[in-house]
């Protein structure tokens, strides 16, 4: 009796660290909330949700492409996982659709996330760029409902409106990002005090 | 910083050294009769099998509850210097205990493949000054980093508030070098402007 307790803990103890490396270093499943992503993920809105396979293999070095569909830890929430598309990458030059950030050239490390859904989406219009070392995973496909199985693609060549240039200054690669996140400013009020400034941060403030 | 690669070497090596003292004492040969054997368990499946279980434990501690850094760099100085060998642990961050005041370790904002070791200055709702002494507010869900030596310290007054979920762990244990072995006391802090450090008399 007392062996057979003992084998149970010494399968566990093995069962639960195994595990755990698989979903961390390859791959595990993940439920999609929302439709911040429609239509590709929770395409049919009155149905059951999305699953998807995240590839964390893919993203070991925390490397991404344009294109991507990255499970991202939210940067305003350590408990939150987010989903969204990579849109611009470190050294593009981006818009978001509101006023806030204008002209953003994109920081070493950094990328730009955004929900293919933009009026329903929580993204990097809101938050700003999401530094590389959030990224968790890549979505690679949909593995539930089974009459929406797919591959999700890497879509790279569509073109994304907030994107303004791509990979615009890369020559000045070594300027002090966070004090100058703003290129040609249209009038010296708009100029932000540091890229994730909230609005109601002291942007005048000096000492 | 430089983590100390011991989920990848310290896994595969113990499992071997484990093997070969369970070769040593016997136990190898004593099952090469046993039926498991027979169903085509060779020794070096059985070797593979060990290396793969200890280290995934190794992967899980080193992730999960401690791990080793060797900090490299002035940042931190005189506080932690360069070349200490450390413990951190990971309990306090992933229960959200993280309090102004504490060393950390997190993920570089600008190389997510490095680590970065420096001190909680301020948490969710602080004011603090960045390098242009401007006052900036750090955002919900972020904390602002600086290291003990502020004129050599590339952090958050360079890169701006960095989120909650890029940092990994807290130092816990100094290991070398000897004459300063011991565990790591989180009490130092500035005051914030705007604030009065007698107020906080809870901290």
């Amino acid at each position: 009796m007392l062996h057979a307790v003992w084998n149970a803990c010494k399968f566990v103890g093995v069962a639960i660290p195994v595990s755990i490396t698989f979903l961390d270093n390859v791959g595990s499943v993940a439920r999609v909330h929302g439709s911040s992503m429609w239509p590709t993920l929770n395409g049919e809105r009155s149905n059951s949700p999305d699953y998807v396979w995240l590839n964390s293999f893919a993203t070991r070095n925390f490397t991404v492409e344009r294109g991507d569909i990255i499970a991202f830890t939210s940067p305003t929430d350590p408990n939150r996982v987010l989903i969204k598309r990579v849109v611009g990458l470190e050294g593009d030059i981006v818009q978001s659709s509101s006023t806030r950030y204008s002209n953003l050239r994109i920081r070493q490390g950094f990328v730009w996330m955004e929900g293919d859904n933009k009026d329903k989406s929580m993204d990097s219009n809101t938050f700003g760029p999401v530094p590389r070392g959030l990224v968790l995973g890549k979505a690679s496909l949909i593995i539930w409902p089974p009459a929406r199985f797919r591959r999700l693609k890497t879509e790279a060549d569509r073109s994304y409106p907030s994107v303004l240039v791509e990979n615009g200054f890369a020559t000045t690669k070594n300027q002090p990002a966070f004090t100058s996140p703003k290129i040609s400013p249209t009038s010296p009020s708009d100029v932000p005090t540091g890229v994730f400034a909230s609005d109601d941060s002291a942007d005048g403030i000096k000492t | 910083m430089m983590r100390l690669p011991t989920g990848l070497l310290f896994g595969p090596f113990s499992s071997v050294l484990l093997s070969v003292a369970r070769y040593a004492s016997g136990s190898f040969t004593s099952r090469l009769s046993s039926p498991r054997l027979a169903n085509g368990s060779s020794k070096s499946w059985r070797l593979l099998k060990a290396t793969i279980k200890y280290g995934c434990i190794m992967y899980v501690v080193n992730n999960y509850i401690v791990d080793f850094f060797v900090c490299i760099g002035p940042s931190m100085e005189p506080t932690i210097q360069s070349h200490d060998v450390v413990i951190t642990e990971h309990i306090s961050q992933r229960f959200g205990s993280l309090r102004r005041g504490d060393l950390i370790v997190a993920r570089s904002p600008i190389n997510p493949t490095s680590f970065i070791c420096k001190r909680i200055v301020g948490l969710n709702g602080d004011l603090v000054y960045d390098e242009n002494l401007h006052l900036v507010k750090v955002p919900r869900g972020h904390v602002w980093l600086e290291g003990d030596n502020a004129r050599d310290s590339v952090d958050s007054r360079r890169y701006g508030p960095i989120p909650e979920g890029l940092v990994r762990s807290k130092l816990y244990f100094r290991l070398w070098p000897l004459s300063r072995f011991g565990r790591i006391v989180n009490f130092k802090r500035r005051s914030l402007p705007g604030e009065d450090l007698e107020e906080l008399s809870s901290y």
